[in-house]
Order: structure tokens, then sequence, then C-alpha cells
């Protein structure tokens, strides 16, 4: 699941409760990486179970979120 | 023999040799015993060539306490025959090739001036060749990441681990030359665990480790405190949906040669399971599109015998037009394109495009920044899948 804003800040500070509140040490810095929707004005990211947040939350990120890919 | 001295009640102030006067030597019976080893001594180490076995000298008895000396023996058979090792009375013997397929045991001499006695350990288990990686006959890799040891005098661990239940992290080692799964369980208890860092098993100065900081980026390899196999084999699980491992500190224009031990879990279209890329997007790799396993990003080296969710071994020779692709140890030749490589990305397609994380199980990828030349390049895989028994 993921939460999704047009608002990247607002994820950056779910992004920095989360892993404020995990502990994280060692080589692990953060929970998740901000993803940017190819509009440029949405963001999303992936939500921690232990961590609700008033955020939208949507289950998954559709195929429109990814650029088109060409191999 | 023991000697008693009686001295006269003298006062500190006179303490001088001529004021003490008379000394008196009481000569009296004195009890010499025989020396006896009453504990065997033992041998600790592994018996492989190259190693170090280290003895324990058996307890003593006697008057006066009789000192002990070592001698290292060596058998054809383990229970006759043993024979003095030459120079070797320490307390560790390092083990040579002489060794190999022998057995040692150790032989303690206790001495005192009433005699001597000895003992002798148990006969080790029989020496095993020294060990030869995947490495040690194919050298100079650029990148080696591996569940398995890679190189003998590799003494590096083989994975950093981070635990779900408190985010604690730990190195991992080899035992056996195998990922330590008993430190890995014993570390995770019954939590998940997750892979920070894939260490780089070749010897360069600076090793290319794959590092994920990203918590929720990182491949697992224990899921509730069970280590994640794959055909009974340690293995890292990518989740196909943000997973991936990275190395940016790679630079290279030349023709390249790797090895990709992984198993799709799915057939779903265009997913990168490696890319050794450029930020131009440009790359060599691991890729499903159009129905086929691709070695380029193109139209150019590409299988469709590969498009499966079978455990496959997945080696290229990038080498422009007589570049090699071959697929569980069936080669072809084709000509592919030429690009530089800035980085290896292993589960996801690297800079700039992303969202295409492959879900894969893998476990191992050795990268030359050269053309090994076909007949390292068969030998590699047929290392490969002599560890891995992955095709006939």
């Amino acid at each position: 699941m993921y939460h999704v804003s047009t608002n990247k800040q607002d994820l950056d500070s779910y992004n920095e409760h989360v892993s404020v509140g995990e502990g994280y040490n060692g080589t692990t810095t953060h929970w998740a990486n901000v993803i940017e929707h190819p509009n440029g004005t949405d963001f999303a990211i992936m939500k921690h179970e232990k961590y609700d947040s008033e955020l939208t939350l949507v289950e998954s990120l559709g195929d429109d979120w990814f650029a088109d890919v060409d191999i | 023999m023991a000697v008693e001295l009686t001295l006269p009640t003298i006062s500190p102030q006179a303490m001088t040799l001529e004021s003490v006067g008379p000394i008196t030597l009481v000569l009296g019976s004195v009890i010499s015993i025989a020396p006896t080893i009453t504990t065997n001594p033992t041998i600790s180490g592994t018996a492989k060539v190259g190693e170090t076995l280290t003895a324990t000298a058996g307890d003593t008895t006697g008057t006066p306490p009789p000192t002990s000396t070592l001698q290292w023996q060596r058998s054809d058979n383990g229970t006759s025959g043993w024979s003095d090792i030459s120079g070797a009375t320490g307390t560790t013997y390092v083990l040579v090739s002489a060794d190999e397929s022998k057995y040692l045991r150790v032989e303690q001499t206790a001495t005192n001036i009433e005699g001597s006695a000895t003992a002798t350990s148990a006969s080790t288990s029989q020496v095993q060749p020294a060990f030869t990686g995947l490495l040690d006959t194919y050298s100079g890799a650029a990148a080696a990441y591996s569940l398995r040891l890679l190189r003998g005098d590799y003494e590096g661990n083989c994975i950093r681990v981070r635990r779900l239940d408190d985010n604690a992290e730990q190195n991992i080692g080899f035992r056996n030359n195998e990922l330590d799964t008993s430190a890995l369980t014993t570390f995770c208890g019954s939590s998940d665990g997750f892979v920070v860092t894939w260490f780089d098993q070749s010897d360069n100065e600076t090793p290319n480790n794959l590092t994920q900081s990203t918590a929720s980026s990182q491949p697992k390899i224990v899921s509730e405190g069970s280590v994640i196999l794959e055909e009974e084999k340690p293995t890292l699980e990518f989740d196909g949906i943000n997973d991936f491992m990275l190395s940016d500190s790679i630079s290279s224009n030349q023709p390249i040669s790797f090895f990709h031990l992984r198993r799709y879990r799915t057939t779903d279209q265009v997913k990168n399971a490696l890319t050794l890329s450029n930020d131009t997007g440009f790359a060599w790799g691991d890729y499903f599109d159009g129905g086929k396993l691709r070695a380029y990003f193109g139209s150019t080296g590409s299988t469709s015998a590969g498009y499966n969710t079978n455990r496959n071994l997945w080696s290229v020779i990038a080498n422009g037009s007589n570049s090699t692709i071959s697929l569980n140890g069936s080669s072809t030749e084709e000509s592919l394109g030429n690009s530089n490589i800035d980085q290896i990305s292993l589960g996801r397609r690297g800079a700039p495009i992303q969202g295409v994380n492959a879900a894969i199980n893998c476990q191992e990828l050795v990268l030359y920044l050269s053309d090994v030349g076909t007949t390292n390049f068969e030998g590699i895989e047929t290392n490969i899948n002599d560890h891995y028994s992955i095709y006939e």
C-alpha cells in the first residue's frame, strides 16, 4: 500500500517519522524512497504497516506511475 | 632433594653475615614420582590443507612437576604407521600439501628426573585438500557476489543483514565455504532478515559491494526465522515491487563478461533482473521483454528459451560483433551493441528508468570487465553448475 500526495514534503515527513520510529542504524538509513509520478505533480511512498497516517492511501500504483520502458 | 635451612634468631639491627653465626643444613628424605599423563592431549581445528590445527596438552602428575613437549605425527590410515613430522613441535600446526589425504595426531611427552611418559591424541579426520574457489581458478573479477565462498583467501563476510523486529544489523560470514546459515538464523531469531550489503568477494583493493540503505527496498533472505532456499541453497529474494541493490563504484568501457544465477518468479513483461548500465539507459544485463530473455537493450542478444520461471544461469560475453550469450551452458554467438557501464543494478533497471523491478531469487553474480575467452567462459559456467546443479 502507498500513501500519495501532491505535496512531496508530506511524504518526506512520513518517511522521517517511520525512520526515527524504527531507529534504523548502521547501513540502513531510512524507510523508503518517495516516488515521483511522470506528471511531476503526484508523489507516493510505500506505507509501513506499523505507521498510519492521514495521507491518502491507495492499494497499489498504476502503470501510469512509471514511464514507458523502451528496451 | 629438599634442603632445610635452620637459622638462629637475630635482630634486624645485627643482620650481617658475621653476626648470623653458624648455619645448619638439614637434609631430609625426598620422594620423587615419575610423570603420568592423566588426560590425553587433544586437537582442535579443521583438517584441511592451509588450515591451522591447535593441540592442547593433557594434564600431568609427578614430582617434581613434569614438563611436556609436543610432537605432531602423520599416518596414512589414522590407526598405524605414525611418523614424526620434522620440526612440528609447537602447539599449532599449519597443514601443508604433504598432509593431504593423511591423518594427524599429536604426541605428548611429559618428563621429570624420574623419567618420562607419553600419550597421544585421537587422530584427526582425513585431511582434505585446500579450498579452491571459482575466483582462485578464474581470477580478475571486477565484482563477485555469492552465497558460497568464491576465493580461498577471502577473509571478509558474505552479507550484512538487518532483522525486522528491532532493525539491528550484523555481518554474516561463511562456514564450511557456504553462507553461515546457523549464524544467520541465530541472529534473526523468528524475525525476517533483509540483506543490507552483499559483499564483493573479488580481490579488488576497493570492493564493489552491492548495498541498499532503504529498508523497504532490501531483498529478503530470512522469512520468519527460516532461511529462504532455492533448490536447497540460500537465496536472496527480490520482491519485484521495489527491491534492488546497487553498486555505483564500477566503471568501464571495455568488453565485459558476466554470469548470473537467478530465477524469475513470474514472467511479467519488461522486468529487469540485472542491469550493467550508464545513465543514458543503454545497458547489458538480464531482462524479460517481448517474451524473450535479453542481454542487451535492443533487439540483439535475446532468446525465447530463457523466458520462463526456471532457475537459469545467464552468461554473456559482451564483445561487440563476436559476443556470446549462453543459457544454461548452451551458447550462441551474436553481435551486441556497445555501452560503457558505471553501475551494477540487481533486481531493477538502474537510473534513469525505474519501476521495472523483477521478482527474482538470486544466488550468484560474477562480473569481469574483460572478454574472459571461450575456455574460461565455459569453465566458469561449469564451476557454477557443478556447485548448484542447474542443468544436465
